[in-house]
């Protein structure tokens, strides 16, 4: 599944490490999202998409859309 | 740079880890005593023989306990994939062995190799996990 998680991130020039913070997860975690080695749940995809103020589908695409 | 996570969770299993080990420790040396030196016999013998296998019982406990307390599901699979490869490893060897001595007799493996090779597995599979995860300097 691809994604802009870094996309966005650098848009508001925000850190993996608080990227992390506000998720409440892990470094490594924001880092295997980002680069497509790990999919979020979806209760995580939602606490992303919240957190960017996007829906699911605008941060993450399956790819067959 | 091998940034390893540092969860809640995983001090606390760090934590219960050392304790639970500690306590193994203590428990195979003092039953080896008591079986070697003092010459317990009936069911203190039993007794004395079971003990130690109560702390590998809370071994699991703990990984339990941690899988039920990490919040970091990325972290938390990490863990699964671990345990998964020291089962595979364990049930594959178990069955070579198995057929092994079902057929010529021989290969029976020395006690406590399935525990030693599952928990080398887990502990290697958990290293080249943090390997492959690493991450560089932040940006």
């Amino acid at each position: 599944m691809n994604n802009r998680l870094k996309a966005l991130r650098a848009e508001r020039e925000w850190s993996q490490a608080f990227l992390a913070e506000r998720l409440e997860v892990s470094r490594q975690s924001v880092n295997a999202i980002e680069t497509g080695r790990y999919d979020p749940s979806l209760p995580l995809a939602f606490k992303i998409a919240r957190l960017f103020g996007k829906r699911i589908e605008e941060i993450f695409e399956d790819g067959e859309g | 740079m091998l940034c390893e996570p540092n969860t809640k969770a995983i001090k606390v299993y760090r934590q219960r880890t050392v304790v639970t080990m500690t306590v193994y420790l203590v428990l195979v040396f003092g039953a080896t005593w008591a079986v070697r030196h003092a010459h317990v016999k009936g069911w203190l013998l039993y007794v004395c023989a079971v003990v130690p296998s109560l702390a590998i019982l809370r071994l699991l406990q703990v990984v339990g306990l941690y899988l039920k307390e990490e919040t970091d599901e990325f972290v938390r699979r990490q863990m699964v994939n671990s345990i998964l490869w020291g089962t595979a490893a364990v049930l594959g060897l178990s069955a070579v062995s198995d057929f092994l001595r079902g057929y010529t007799g021989k290969g029976e493996l020395p006690g406590f190799t399935i525990f030693l090779v599952f928990w080398m597995v887990f502990a290697l599979a958990q290293v080249v996990q943090q390997l492959r995860n690493r991450v560089a300097a932040d940006e």
